[in-house]
C-alpha cells in the first residue's frame, strides 16, 4: 500500500486474489456497467501497461478470459481509463498490469516475488498503483430499463418499477406481440398469426397465473419460430422485406431498423437509387463493425486467431495483448479500405496499416506510444503493407510452433485468390514439424516433392508459401529459424534454454507460371502484376456467399465477372464492390 | 476472448422448448421399448490432443505385448481392454487440424469445409435405441466448453456440460417442491407453444423454395421430436432422482486439466450406478492454458505442436500421464462396482483415445484407440495391416452391435471390425 493507492506488481488474472466479488460487488443484473480505473506507474522506469479483465466464478475459483482493455501507463501522473462492459450476474471484474519488469538479483536471476523471504517493502520493481476502481450500472435512464418497456408496449409502470395495466390482461398480450411478432419475423403479419401466438396466453390467464407468465409463452413461441429463425421466402426475386432482411444481415448481422422496414413498407427499398443510400447509411453506422469482424473472421480466418498459443520458449515476445492488437490491425484495415473506398490491390500492398506501440515495435516501424490504434504510414524500406503480412494472417497460418509454406500457400490459394488446392491423396505421408534444426521445412518439402503425386499440386501451393518463410509463427520477420536452445537443470527443475540461431530462411521462389521471386517483396510485385483481376474475383464471390449463405454456383459465375469487369477500370474498390453486389441480382433473389 | 451463450440452439434450450435433445427417428413408443435384463452401456473419452504416440503405442503385438509407457496405468486390467493400431476415419482433410475432433464419433469426410454437414455419432445411436428408459437418454461432458463430440442424426451438435458440481445437481439433487412446480408448468407451455410451431411450420412449408423446405423439415422434426418426448421428460419430472451416498463436488480451477478429468471421472460409475443414463461420452478440451501439473510450463496444445523437442515431450507426457492415470483409476472403479448383473465394467464398453495420431503434425491417421470392458475380447494389442489404416467406423459398427443396436452400417463403414 501507498498514501494514495494499492501496488501490483504482478499480473493478478492467474492467481485471483483480488477481484471485484472479493471487494463485495456482485453484478445484480445483466446490463452495461461503467467501470473505471484511476492509476498510476509506480515505480517504473519504462511504460507499463494497465489492463482490465473480465472473469467468471468456476466453483470456488475463478477464470479470467476476456480482456476488456488495456492502456499504457509511462508515468506517476495519475490516469483514468474507462470500459463500459455488458456484464452478467457471477461476472468478476478486475484490473491487472503487464509489462512490469521485476529486479534481478545480483546473481542474474529473476526475483522470485512469491518467495518467503522477499518483502514487499524492499521490493523494487515496477508496479502500478492502483488508486481507485468504482463500478457503476446497469447505466439505464430508466427502471425497467427501455428495451423492457419497448418490448411490453402498452403497459405501465409505477416508479418502482412495479407493471400497471391499463386494460384486460390480454389486449395487453394482443398490443405486445401486435408490435413484437412482425418485428421478430422482419415481415408483417399474416392473417391469423396474431391470433395464433396470443391465444397461447389465454390458458395462462385463465389459471390465474400472473400476467407476465402469460406474455411470456408468445414471446417464447415468437422467439422459437421458424420465420425468426429463418430467413424464408419464395423462390425469384425478394420482395421489399426480404431486401431488407438480407441487407441489413449482411452489413448489420441483425434485424432491419425502423428506416429500413418503413421503406420496405412504402415499397421503395429496392429503388436503385434509395437502396444505394442505405447501403451508404448502414456502411457509416458504427453497427457496420459487425460486418467487418464477422467477414474477416470468415473469409480471412481471424476466428483462428487464438487456436494456438506461440511457444513462450521460442517466442517469449507475444502475448495476449499483440494478439488483440493483430486482430484490431486487419479489421481497422478492411474498415479503412471500405470507409475510403480504396482499391483491392491493398490486400496485396498498401502503404498505410493500423498499428499501436507493441505492434509498431514488433513490425520495426518508428516508435509508437500507447496503446490505441492509430493508421500509420508504412515505411518505404519495410517489407509490410496488405493483408499477407500482417501479424494475424501470418499467425493464423502457423501453428505455433512452426511455420510451414503448405498452410500459409493454402491461404494465399484458397482466401486470397479462390483457387484453393485439393487435398492430399491418400496415404501420403504430412510433413512432421521439427524445432531441433537439424532439417528445415523446405528440405523437408523438397522430399516431399520428388513424389510426382505431391509435386503437382505442391508446385502451386509452395511459392507463396515460401515467400512467407520470411515471417515467424508470430508475424515477426526472420533471416533465420529459430531453434529451441534444449534445456539445463536448475536445481530438481528442467528449464528451457534461450533459443537459437538455426539455418537460413530461403524465400525464394518460383510461381507455376515461371516468373521467378527472390523474397516476399518481388512474390507480392507479381500477384499484383498477374492476379489482381483474381483477387477481385474472389472478393466479390466472398461477399456474395457472406451475404446470401449460399455458395457461388457454375451458373452464377457470369454475374460475378460482371461485376469484376464493371470495375475493372477504377481498380476495384471494395466499397463500390459492395454496392455493386447489393444491386446483383444474386443478391436480389433467391 | 469468449462470446456469450447467445447461440439460438442453447436459447431454445433455456426457453424450455427442449429442441436439442436427440432427435429420435426411430424412436419406440415407451411401452414397446426394449426392456433388458442387463442394459448394455458405452461410455466414450477422446483426448482431443493427441497421446504421444511414443509413449502410448506397445511395440510388440499379440496377447503377449510388452506394456507401453502409458498403458502401465491400465496393465492390472490387460485381460478387460484391448489395444488397437492403425484405425482411422478416412479423408478427415478439414479446415483445419483440429477439425477431426468433431467427427471423431461420427466418421463424416472433410469436417469444417464448404457445405459440411456432420451425421450421427456413435454414442446418438445408443441414447436413440434406449431414449428414455433412463433420465437422461445420453450424458454428454466437456471439460471446458459446450463444445462436444455427439451429434444428433441431423448433425445437431447435443451441447455438453463442463461443471462437474452442474452436472451433480442435474443428476442426484432433488428439486424443491416449487422449483419442480415451475419445471412442470414449464413444459406443459413448452407443450402448447411446440403445438404452435407445428401448425406454423406446415403452413410455412407450402410457401417456401425447395433449399428452404429441407432446412425447414430438420426444424420440422425437431419439434415432432420434442413433443413426443416432452411427456417422457414430464414422467421422469414426477420420479425422485436417485438417493447417493455422495458429497457432491466442487468444480476446480480451469487449469487444473488433470482435476477436472479426475472429477467427470469420477461421476462416470455414479450415472451407470444409478442407471441415470446409458451412454456417457466426454469430451477432454484443449484448455488453452498453462496446466497446473507440476514441471509443466508450456500450454497442452502448443506441448503437443512439440516439434520433436524433447523438453516439450517431457512435458507433454506429465500432462497425458496424468490423464491416462485416472482413465485406469475409472476402470478400477467400473470393475469393483456392481449392479443387479454384476461388474459394470462387464456391461459397458469403454472407448478411450484421440481423433489425432500423431499430434505433432496434427494427423487424424493412425489414431490411439482403446477399448475396455462391455463383454468384449479382451487382452491384445491388435494391429490391422495393410497400406491403409482399418475404417474406425467399422469398430464402431462391431461395438454398436454388440450393444445390441440392430443396425448394419454406421457412418462410413465397409463392415465390421472383428478380431479374436
Amino acid at each position: 500500500m501507498v498514501d494514495d493507492g494499492a501496488v501490483t506488481y504482478s499480473d493478478t488474472t492467474s492467481t485471483y486474489v483480488f477481484h471485484s466479488i472479493a471487494e463485495g460487488f456482485e453484478v445484480p443484473v445483466p446490463g452495461r456497467y461503467r467501470v473505471s480505473v484511476e492509476a498510476y506507474a509506480y515505480n517504473a522506469d519504462s511504460t507499463v501497461v494497465l489492463t482490465i479483465w473480465r472473469g467468471r466464478k468456476s466453483g470456488a475459483a475463478a477464470a479470467f478470459d476476456e480482456m476488456l482493455g488495456m492502456w499504457d501507463l509511462v508515468d506517476a501522473t495519475p490516469r483514468t481509463v474507462e470500459v463500459t462492459p455488458f456484464l452478467y450476474p457471477g461476472d468478476l471484474v478486475v484490473p491487472s498490469v503487464a509489462e512490469v519488469n521485476s529486479p534481478v538479483t545480483e546473481s542474474g536471476e529473476f526475483l522470485n516475488i512469491f518467495a518467503a523471504d522477499v518483502v514487499v517493502q524492499d521490493y523494487e520493481g515496477e508496479g502500478i498503483a492502483m488508486k481507485s476502481m468504482t463500478i457503476e450500472g446497469p447505466i439505464e435512464d430508466v427502471w425497467p430499463p427501455e428495451s423492457t418497456r419497448q418490448l411490453l408496449a402498452g403497459v405501465e409502470f409505477s416508479e418502482f418499477g412495479q407493471i400497471r395495466l391499463t386494460k384486460s390482461a390480454y389486449d395487453h398480450v394482443v398490443d405486445i406481440v401486435a408490435r413484437f411478432a412482425p418485428l421478430a419475423f422482419r415481415r408483417p403479419l399474416v392473417s391469423g398469426e396474431l391470433e395464433a401466438y396470443t391465444a397461447l396466453a389465454k390458458s395462462v390467464l385463465a389459471a390465474d397465473r400472473p400476467f407476465l407468465e402469460a406474455v411470456r409463452v408468445s414471446l417464447r413461441a415468437i422467439l422459437s419460430a421458424p420465420s425468426f429463425l429463418y430467413q424464408f421466402g419464395d423462390s425469384g426475386v425478394l420482395n421489399e422485406f426480404g431486401l431488407a432482411t438480407r441487407l441489413s444481415y449482411f452489413l448489420w448481422r441483425s434485424l432491419p431498423d425502423t428506416e429500413l422496414f418503413h421503406l420496405a413498407r412504402e415499397g421503395r427499398l429496392s429503388d436503385r437509387s434509395v437502396l444505394a443510400e442505405q447501403v451508404n447509411r448502414m456502411l457509416d453506422d458504427p453497427k457496420s463493425e459487425r460486418f467487418v469482424k464477422d467477414f474477416s473472421g470468415q473469409a480471412f480466418r481471424l476466428y483462428e486467431m487464438n487456436a494456438t498459443t506461440p511457444d513462450p520458449g521460442l517466442y517469449p515476445e507475444y502475448d495476449g495483448r499483440l494478439g488483440v492488437s493483430m486482430i484490431q490491425e486487419t479489421e481497422l484495415f478492411l474498415n479503412e479500405l471500405i470507409t475510403e473506398n480504396l482499391g483491392i490491390s491493398n490486400l496485396v500492398d498498401s502503404d498505410f496499416t493500423f498499428a499501436n506501440r507493441r505492434l509498431a515495435d514488433h513490425y520495426g516501424f518508428p516508435h509508437l506510444a500507447g496503446q490505441e490504434m492509430q493508421k500509420v504510414r508504412i515505411p518505404s524500406d519495410s517489407v509490410r503493407g496488405g493483408l499477407l503480412t500482417q501479424g494475424s494472417v501470418l499467425k493464423i497460418t502457423a501453428n505455433g510452433t512452426t511455420t510451414s509454406p503448405v498452410p500459409r500457400g493454402n491461404f494465399v490459394l484458397a482466401n486470397l485468390l479462390g483457387t484453393p488446392a485439393p487435398p492430399p491423396p491418400l496415404g501420403v505421408a504430412g510433413l512432421e514439424p521439427d524445432t531441433r534444426g537439424t532439417t528445415t521445412i523446405r528440405e523437408q518439402l523438397a522430399a516431399h516433392r520428388a513424389n510426382p503425386a505431391c509435386a503437382n499440386c505442391h508446385r502451386t501451393i509452395d511459392p507463396p508459401g515460401f515467400a512467407l518463410e520470411s515471417f515467424d509463427p508470430i508475424g515477426g520477420f526472420r533471416e533465420n529459424y529459430r531453434v529451441s536452445g534444449g534445456t539445463s537443470t536448475c536445481g530438481e527443475f528442467e528449464v528451457p534454454n534461450p533459443y537459437q540461431e538455426g539455418p537460413v530462411v530461403d524465400p525464394s521462389g518460383v510461381r507455376p507460371t515461371g516468373e521467378i521471386f527472390s523474397n516476399v517483396a518481388d512474390y507480392k510485385r507479381l500477384l499484383l502484376e498477374h492476379d489482381g483481376e483474381q483477387i477481385a474475383r474472389h472478393f466479390v464471390s466472398q461477399l456474395i456467399v457472406f451475404s446470401t449463405g449460399a455458395e457461388i454456383e457454375f451458373a452464377d459465375r457470369k454475374d460475378v465477372a460482371q461485376i469484376v469487369g464493371d470495375l475493372k477500370d477504377e481498380r476495384y474498390p471494395i466499397r463500390t464492390m459492395i454496392h455493386e453486389v447489393v444491386n446483383s441480382d444474386l443478391f436480389r433473389s433467391r | 476472448m469468449t462470446t456469450r451463450p447467445v447461440d439460438r440452439r442453447m436459447f431454445l434450450r433455456a426457453s424450455g422448448v427442449a429442441l436439442a435433445v436427440p432427435m429420435l427417428e426411430t424412436m419406440q413408443p415407451a411401452f414397446a421399448r426394449v426392456v433388458v435384463a442387463a442394459p448394455r452401456r458405452m461410455v466414450n473419452i477422446c483426448n482431443t490432443l493427441g497421446l504421444y504416440s511414443g509413449a502410448w503405442f506397445p511395440q510388440t503385438t499379440g496377447s503377449d505385448y510388452v506394456v507401453s509407457e502409458y498403458l502401465r496405468h491400465l496393465d492390472h486390467h490387460r485381460q478387460r481392454y484391448t489395444v488397437f493400431s492403425n484405425l482411422s476415419h478416412a479423408e478427415q482433410a478439414g479446415r483445419q487440424a483440429h477439425n477431426s475432433e468433431i467427427t471423431w464419433l461420427t466418421s463424416a469426410k472433410h469436417p469444417g469445409m464448404a457445405g459440411f454437414q456432420n451425421t450421427i455419432s456413435l454414442d446418438q445411436v445408443v441414447a436413440n435405441h434406449y431414449g428414455y428408459a433412463t433420465r437422461f437418454p445420453s450424458i454428454v461432458m466437456g471439460t471446458a466448453t459446450a463444445q462436444s463430440q455427439s451429434f444428433t442424426a441431423t448433425g445437431v451438435m447435443v451441447p455438453a456440460d463442463s461443471s462437474p458440481a452442474n452436472l451433480f445437481t442435474k443428476l442426484f439433487l432433488q428439486g424443491t417442491a416449487e422449483e419442480v412446480r415451475r419445471q412442470t408448468q414449464s413444459l406443459d407451455d413448452g407443450g402448447s407453444i411446440l403445438d404452435r410451431l407445428q401448425s406454423e411450420t406446415t403452413a410455412l412449408r407450402a410457401r417456401v423454395s425447395a433449399g428452404d423446405k429441407q432446412r425447414l423439415d430438420a426444424y420440422f422434426e425437431a419439434v415432432r421430436t420434442a413433443e413426443l418426448n416432452l411427456s417422457e421428460v414430464k414422467a421422469w419430472q414426477d420420479r425422485r432422482k436417485p438417493v447417493i451416498d455422495v458429497e457432491p463436488p466442487t468444480d476446480v480451477d480451469h487449469a487444473d486439466i488433470i482435476g477436472r478429468v479426475r472429477l467427470l471421472f469420477q461421476l462416470i460409475p455414479l450415472i451407470l450406478e444409478t442407471d441415470s443414463s446409458r451412454v456417457v461420452s466426454l469430451m477432454i478440451q484443449d484448455h488453452g492454458v498453462v496446466p497446473t501439473v507440476e514441471g509443466v510450463m508450456n500450454d497442452q496444445h502448443s506441448l503437443s505442436h512439440h516439434g520433436r523437442d524433447e523438453y516439450k515431450i517431457v512435458q507433454l507426457k506429465k500432462i497425458e500421464h496424468g490423464i491416462v492415470r485416472h482413465f485406469g483409476t475409472l476402470l478400477d472403479a467400473l470393475h469393483e462396482r456392481t449392479d443387479s448383473n454384476g461388474s459394470i465394467l462387464d456391461h459397458t464398453t469403454v472407448l478411450f483415445g484421440s481423433n489425432l495420431g500423431n499430434a505433432n503434425s496434427h494427423e487424424a491417421k493412425h489414431l490411439p484407440i482403446l477399448v475396455a470392458g462391455g463383454g468384449h475380447q479382451h487382452g491384445q494389442h491388435v494391429v490391422h495391416e495393410g497400406t491403409d489404416d482399418a475404417p474406425l467406423s467399422n469398430l464402431f459398427l462391431t461395438l454398436l452391435q454388440h450393444s445390441g443396436v440392430e443396425i448394419d452400417s454406421f457412418g462410413h463403414s465397409t463392415g465390421t471390425f472383428t478380431w479374436s
